[in-house]
């Protein structure tokens, strides 16, 4: 009857429940939508750092300077550009160079001989040691020829073929999604990107008329041997080659890194904002629903309830008030941070990547908990006020 | 049950031209006995209402005891002392009150609710509902009723466990004569049925019905 008389009171003023409701909700959508939205900002930072996967970066001067590279890997850009194999080897061989390999860039057009505008990635299956290893997670097998792997938000499935530069590819694998613009990459070995790359020369869609297919590189990716420092390298190489430009990844994505962290203050900031205003706000309304019914609680009190009964009373309506805003905080965060995932991407600029079940269901569990503690504590003045109170006053006010 | 009272008196801390202490109940003793239908008369703030809830378990008095067959009140803990009122006590406050978003029925079975104890008979609940004239309201929600329906609702909700102790404030203050005729016959019925009862109110009719009777002015109580 204790929880009857609380449920009866709720739905005896829906105006009062409403309200209580709301605020529950917007306390837990607070919690629990920007508590992923953190996480999937820093689960994508991090995917995005293991997918650079390489302390430094050698790509074409020219490339460097218009940002290319930066568009390509950063931003999801289409984009190419090419210098000579022949830097492969002369990088290979300085002092500092670790793990060393090239990788090959391509867009696909937008016209007949394509089936959509994606960017290509090739890389060399015997020195790679970024690309391949998360390739075989998905994929063990080597690639054969014209095989591909494609990025999770490419809309084609494995056994499909997709067209680039009139080439038939089949695409063998499909790669989880990484929150950055790998999602939209294809992936092929140098051998097949070469083929591909000659297509588009022989197709006059190649921006780069002039090159040899088979001896171009567009980005070679280096690990230190660890007697030099990423930088040291870098800026050796930049020195030493000409026409290179030796990037530190971290450097290309401490803006990212940066802006993160700023982008995370900012959401930690408004969540404990909400939470505050929400808890305040609860609080108040409790108080006036109680001083409100002070006559009520204080015949219950005539009749024999224990001052516990009352506070249980109180204690019961918003307890229940909580729970489903909290439902309803959780509902809304999952449609705000799934569905808007995409759009939220876009709007911040940063890599966006959705934590796995698991995640998502500790963190309704944790924001549903503390949603429900919060509703509770909040009306925990007004009920401890109204079950001390002596009844025959409250019955003269 | 007789409720015994020795030596109790009632102090309250209020500002005043000569003292700051506020004599509500002057020293006294009383017993509430079984079976009588005890009046208690006064003027307005004479210490009738206060009296009464220091009879009842709600207001500890500043010094004396309070004793109901034989158990001391105000040695028990909240929840003793509400569950002992609960089992033995059935009061009719001045004011008319209820839990507006139950009906009148569910009110009135609110001393059994309360506990998630078993409901009596539905026919005493219907014979009482009869007698004071509500049958019909028994769906009703308390929005719904008139001043006078609403004080014999909490007429039926305090006489719904026939309690050994009945305590009645002003209980026809808002009835016509023949509502009010009806109460004073219903309180003398539960005395003569062996309730302890003590009516408190202004209706000079009620003395006709009285076993016992009392007056209360400036906190003194004396015996008529």
């Amino acid at each position: 009857m204790k929880k009857n008389i609380s449920l009866k009171n709720l739905a005896k003023k829906p105006g009062r429940t409403a309200a209580l409701t709301i605020m529950a909700a917007l306390l837990c959508l607070a919690v629990f939508g920007g508590s992923l939205l953190v996480k999937s900002l820093t689960s994508g930072f991090s995917s995005l750092e293991d997918r650079l996967g390489a302390e430094i970066m050698v790509i074409p001067e020219d490339a460097a300077g218009s940002k290319k590279l930066q568009d390509i890997v950063l931003q999801g850009n289409t984009g190419y550009f090419y210098m000579d194999y022949g830097i492969l080897d002369e990088v290979e061989n300085m002092e500092g160079v670790g793990e060393c390999t090239g990788q090959f860039f391509l867009a696909s057009a937008m016209s007949n001989c394509c089936s959509a505008r994606l960017q290509i990635i090739g890389f060399d299956p015997d020195t790679d040691f970024v690309i391949k290893s998360w390739i075989q997670k998905s994929y063990s097998k080597d690639l054969g020829e014209n095989d591909i792997v494609i990025g999770n938000g490419i809309n084609a499935f494995v056994g499909d073929t997709m067209l680039f530069y009139g080439v038939n590819c089949h695409v063998v694998s499909k790669l989880a999604a990484t929150g950055t613009s790998y999602d939209y990459s294809v992936f092929t070995t140098k051998d097949n990107i070469r083929t591909l790359i000659a297509s588009s020369l022989e197709k006059k869609l190649n921006n780069f008329g002039d090159i040899d297919p088979y001896n171009v590189v567009s980005s070679i990716l280096i690990n230190t041997d660890g007697t030099v420092t990423p930088d040291e390298l870098a800026a050796k190489i930049t020195e030493t080659v000409p026409g290179v430009t030796a990037i530190v990844t971290n450097s290309m994505i401490s803006g990212i890194s940066d802006t993160l962290s700023g982008v995370g203050r900012v959401i930690r900031v408004l969540i404990v904002a909400v939470c505050v205003l929400a808890f305040v706000i609860t609080a108040i309304v409790f108080a006036m629903s109680v001083r409100g019914r002070k006559k009520e609680f204080a015949t219950m009190r005539l009749l024999g309830a224990t001052r516990n009964k009352i506070a249980g009373i109180v204690f019961g309506e918003s307890a229940v008030t909580s729970l489903i805003g909290s439902i309803a905080g959780i509902v809304l965060g999952i449609i705000i941070v799934v569905m808007f995932g995409k759009f939220i991407e876009e709007q911040l600029g940063l890599p966006y990547l959705l934590p796995g079940a698991a995640t998502f269901v500790l963190t309704g569990i944790l924001a549903a908990a503390g949603t429900v503690i919060s509703g509770t504590v909040s009306s925990v003045v007004p009920a401890i006020r109204i079950s001390r109170a002596d009844p025959q006053i409250l019955l003269k006010e | 049950m007789d409720i015994k009272a020795e030596g109790i008196k009632r102090e309250f801390i209020r500002k005043m031209k000569d003292s700051n202490v506020f004599e509500a109940v002057q020293k006294t003793d009383f017993v509430l006995r079984a079976g009588e239908l005890t009046m208690l008369e006064g003027r307005s703030g004479g210490g009738k209402s206060t009296f009464m809830s220091m009879l009842c378990g709600l207001l500890k008095p500043t010094e004396g005891k309070v004793t109901a067959g034989g158990t001391d009140l105000y040695s028990l803990s909240d929840d003793e002392l509400s569950k002992f009122r609960n089992l033995h006590f059935g009061i009719i406050p001045q004011v008319q009150t209820g839990i507006s978003s139950l009906t009148v029925r569910e009110n009135i079975l609110l001393p059994y609710t309360l506990y998630n104890e078993e409901l009596p008979d539905a026919r005493w609940l219907d014979e009482l509902l009869k007698t004071l004239d509500i049958g019909n309201l028994a769906d009703s929600m308390l929005s719904e009723l008139s001043g006078g329906e609403l004080r014999r609702m909490t007429i039926a909700r305090a006489m719904i466990r026939k309690p050994e102790i009945l305590m009645a404030d002003e209980p026809t203050g808002d009835l016509d004569d023949e509502n009010t005729e009806m109460v004073l016959q219903l309180l003398q019925k539960a005395a003569r049925a062996g309730s302890a009862v003590l009516l408190v109110t202004h209706e000079n009719c009620a003395a006709g019905y009285a076993d016992v009777r009392y007056t209360m002015s400036g906190g003194v109580l004396r015996e008529v």
